[in-house]
């Protein structure tokens, strides 16, 4: 984008553009790493009439091409390690990761268990945890309006994937 | 002209999946098509594998009632039932009858959600958003009640091992009536969408039909099988908790198709209703959970069959006399309706396999950035897309 | 009516179940059943609804649940699998593999077939070797066994011959070949000992 040659109020005015555009419609893209089917039931029933997410600009997304907010459930699991990490490369900059549900924060109860690699933060950095066996919706829809807070108010996350080392030190509690 | 590749010898794999929106569970299929036409499908599973059976044996008997009532977020009462039912006949606790009755309830009530979700999701694969809004609101319905009477949405946690958590109060009660009035209305509308739309019909008649033979020889379970009038129904045929002091009439159809599935889960809707509402005129009275419950169960075998929403769910669990189980053998529907599923999708168009797969929509384009060439001697390569760039290159500059 | 559902279910358990057993006359010496003393035959009890608390595997469910199980040598299997297939008995409810030690040395494999509220339990020991962990395919007479011994033999290593199909089902793609997670031995630790494992 820094290549357009544009004078830097030009530039301000276009940051200040793709930050409106952002905030107010952003597109997400739901994945199920691993989970039981009860996170992606209430992030499905976050759409429908009675919470109407879509009010809120929110439109679930069927290619990750498209995409700003991934929206994870469950723990990862060896076989869809790969897969996140790939869904999660193909989004353009920037973009969000939102983990919601108890197994995407901590492993939930499958810890232990030998296919399960661990919690989302593990494999991608993450921007946004809903705490809840599942989340209620609200909590889903708070989730989504706090992580657009946060970007409307400072500078949004990082853009660039980080490294190996990054992720392991990443700190979500930032934003 | 040294490439080119003969359609007769070459196919054209689809792959499906893992991710899509509408996906709830991530499958990844594989479907070899002429044209329009499936011919093959291959499914590979296991991107929700979490090795639950090994874990349960690393937790003790208690642990484990809330790691299978994990195993699938739909159906997550099922799953604690039928574990439950199973440690309690190992460990010979008595279950008492209002407990099991209460058991029976949440199990209909469960039922009732999952039906309205599936009808919700299929409407979806069937293009009729507004259906699939529709019945997703009034699922809000039945889930208020799940709220109303355990605390949570989804996993409502309502088992403990010898009877249940809660009691039904005469307010919970009221909600509960209240919402089945309005839902049986409902479901009234449904059922006449779903037999009476010319648009819907389309989608559904005489689509993925299966025949009563090819039912009984895929062993397909639940209502997918009832619709090609399979009489198997473990709520009937082996009654389990409540279910011999509330008898269910089985809801059979006989065409086979996609309409009879949209059928035979809508009428059963109704028998939930009607369930429910005997249950809560007739709860027997008494405890809610057996005195005492051992830490340790003696050493033993059984096996736990319970209808879901799906079909029916099998439990082999063998305890070696310790505190935790020795073995937990778990089979859920969809696995043996997979089978299913695969056979169907050959012979026909590859726009009816959202509808078949129903709840499993595909994503043609976004994952993978390769292309898989399949010759029908068994040959198998992998282009990329910089290859086969490089191959439509050629191919024209060799034309002109 | 509550009560004559019961006993209709019931009453179809039990003919289901001598349907069987008269099937099963052949191997009848194998049925692992306690033998109803004189004392019960005397209460003029149906020997085949004997206690079920005191048959070897047991069943939920209400009255007197029936079961039937029976030790097979993996030769047998195929041959008892054809005979309730031909007298359209029932169907295959899913093939469970347990893994019952390394002092034992043995897996334990049962095919439960159903017929209502009557289960038969097939039950075929092998070895926990590489040549002796072998058992024949039912795939030939029921189709739909596929993916159960699809998952038997990626989850407890044990080779399933004539099988139509013997990719991955479950596990990952880059899962370990010789490491069978139902296998005692395998202890259920988290991902990264099996990517330890792997490297």
């Amino acid at each position: 984008m820094t290549n357009l040659n544009l004078s830097d109020e030009w530039n301000g005015i276009l940051l200040k553009l793709k930050k409106w555009a952002r905030i107010n419609s952003p597109w997400a893209i739901h994945y199920n790493s691993g989970s039981c089917n009860g996170c992606d039931i209430e992030i499905l029933a976050t759409l429908t009439p009675r919470y109407d997410a879509e009010r809120l600009g929110v439109k679930l997304q069927g290619s990750p091409r498209h995409a700003d907010v991934l929206i994870c459930t469950g723990p990862v699991t060896l076989q869809s390690r790969d897969r996140l990490r790939r869904i999660y490369e193909q989004m353009p900059d920037p973009k969000f990761v939102v983990a919601v549900g108890s197994c995407a924060i901590s492993g939930g109860v499958f810890q232990g268990c030998y296919n399960v690699v661990g919690h989302i933060d593990e494999v991608i950095p993450v921007d946004a945890y809903v705490p809840g066996c599942p989340p209620r919706p609200e909590a889903i829809i708070d989730g989504l309006v706090k992580l657009l807070t946060a970007l409307k108010q400072g500078d949004p996350p990082p853009t660039e994937r980080p490294t190996e080392l990054e992720l392991e030190n990443y700190d979500a509690a930032t934003i | 002209m040294t490439a080119v590749i003969s359609p007769k010898k070459e196919k054209f794999i689809i792959p499906i999946g893992p991710q899509h929106p509408a996906l709830k569970e991530p499958g990844h299929f594989e479907f070899a098509v002429d044209g329009e036409i499936v011919t093959e499908a291959t499914v590979r599973l296991g991107y929700v594998h979490r090795g639950i059976e090994k874990g349960a044996e690393a937790r003790n008997w208690t642990q484990n009632l809330y790691l299978v009532e994990r195993i699938c977020g739909i159906c997550s009462h099922i799953h604690a039932l039928t574990y439950a039912l199973g440690v309690e006949v190992l460990a010979e606790v008595e279950v008492p009858p209002r407990a099991q009755a209460i058991r029976v309830l949440v199990a209909e009530l469960e039922r009732i959600h999952s039906h309205l979700l599936w009808f919700g999701v299929a409407a979806h694969e069937a293009g009729f958003d507004t259906l699939f809004m529709y019945s997703w609101r009034d699922r809000e319905t039945i889930m208020d009640i799940l709220e109303a009477l355990t605390g949570n949405r989804v996993n409502y946690s309502a088992n403990v091992l010898g009877g249940v958590k809660f009691d039904i109060s005469d307010e919970q009660r009221k909600v509960i009536l209240d919402g089945l009035d309005f839902l049986e209305k409902r479901t009234h509308h449904y059922l006449d969408v779903a037999t009476s739309d010319g648009m819907f019909l389309q989608r559904t008649r005489g689509i993925g039909i299966t025949r009563l033979q090819d039912a009984q020889r895929l062993g397909i379970v639940g209502p997918t099988a009832r619709a090609s009038g399979v009489m198997r129904d473990v709520r009937v045929d082996a009654p389990y908790a409540a279910y011999d002091m509330f008898p269910i009439n089985i809801v059979v159809e006989t065409a086979g198709d996609l309409e009879a599935r949209f059928v035979v889960r809508l009428k059963e809707l109704f028998e939930s209703f009607r369930l429910v509402r005997e249950i809560l005129d007739n709860l027997p009275p008494g405890d809610l959970q057996a005195k005492r419950f051992p830490r340790r169960i003696k050493p033993g075998e059984v096996i736990s069959r319970v209808e879901a929403p799906r079909g029916e769910v099998f439990y082999y669990i063998r305890s070696n006399g310790s505190d935790m189980p020795e073995r937990v053998k778990v089979r859920t529907p969809t696995l043996c309706n997979m089978a299913s599923v695969l056979s169907l999708a050959v012979g026909h168009h590859l726009a009816d396999m959202p509808m078949l797969l129903v709840g499993i929509d595909p994503c043609f384009s976004c994952n993978d950035r390769g292309v898989s060439i399949c010759s029908s001697q068994g040959e198998h390569g992998r282009w990329t897309w910089e290859r086969l760039r490089q191959f439509g290159i050629d191919y024209y500059a060799n034309k002109v | 009516m509550p009560q004559q559902s019961k006993s209709t279910a019931q009453a179809q358990a039990e003919t289901a179940l001598l349907a069987a057993e008269a099937l099963l006359q052949p191997w009848a010496s194998h049925i692992n059943k306690p033998q109803p003393d004189d004392k019960t035959l005397a209460r003029g009890e149906n020997p085949l609804v004997f206690p079920y608390s005191r048959r070897r595997i047991k069943l939920t469910g209400h009255g007197r649940p029936d079961v039937l199980d029976i030790s097979l040598q993996p030769a047998e299997l195929l041959e008892v699998v054809q005979t309730l297939m031909d007298a359209n008995w029932g169907y295959l409810i899913t093939i469970t593999g347990v893994d019952l030690g390394p002092e034992a040395g043995e897996i334990e494999v049962l095919y439960h077939l159903a017929q209502g509220a009557a289960v038969v339990t097939l039950s075929v020991k092998v070895g926990r070797e590489t040549e002796t962990a072998v058992i024949p395919s039912i795939c030939s007479i029921i189709p739909s066994a596929s993916f159960f011994e699809r998952e038997l033999s990626e989850m407890l290593g044990i080779t399933v011959q004539n099988t139509p199909n013997s990719d991955r089902l479950f596990l990952p793609d880059d899962w370990p070949a010789d490491v069978y997670p139902l296998r005692k031995e395998f202890v259920a630790g988290s991902a990264t000992a099996v990517d330890a494992q792997n490297t």
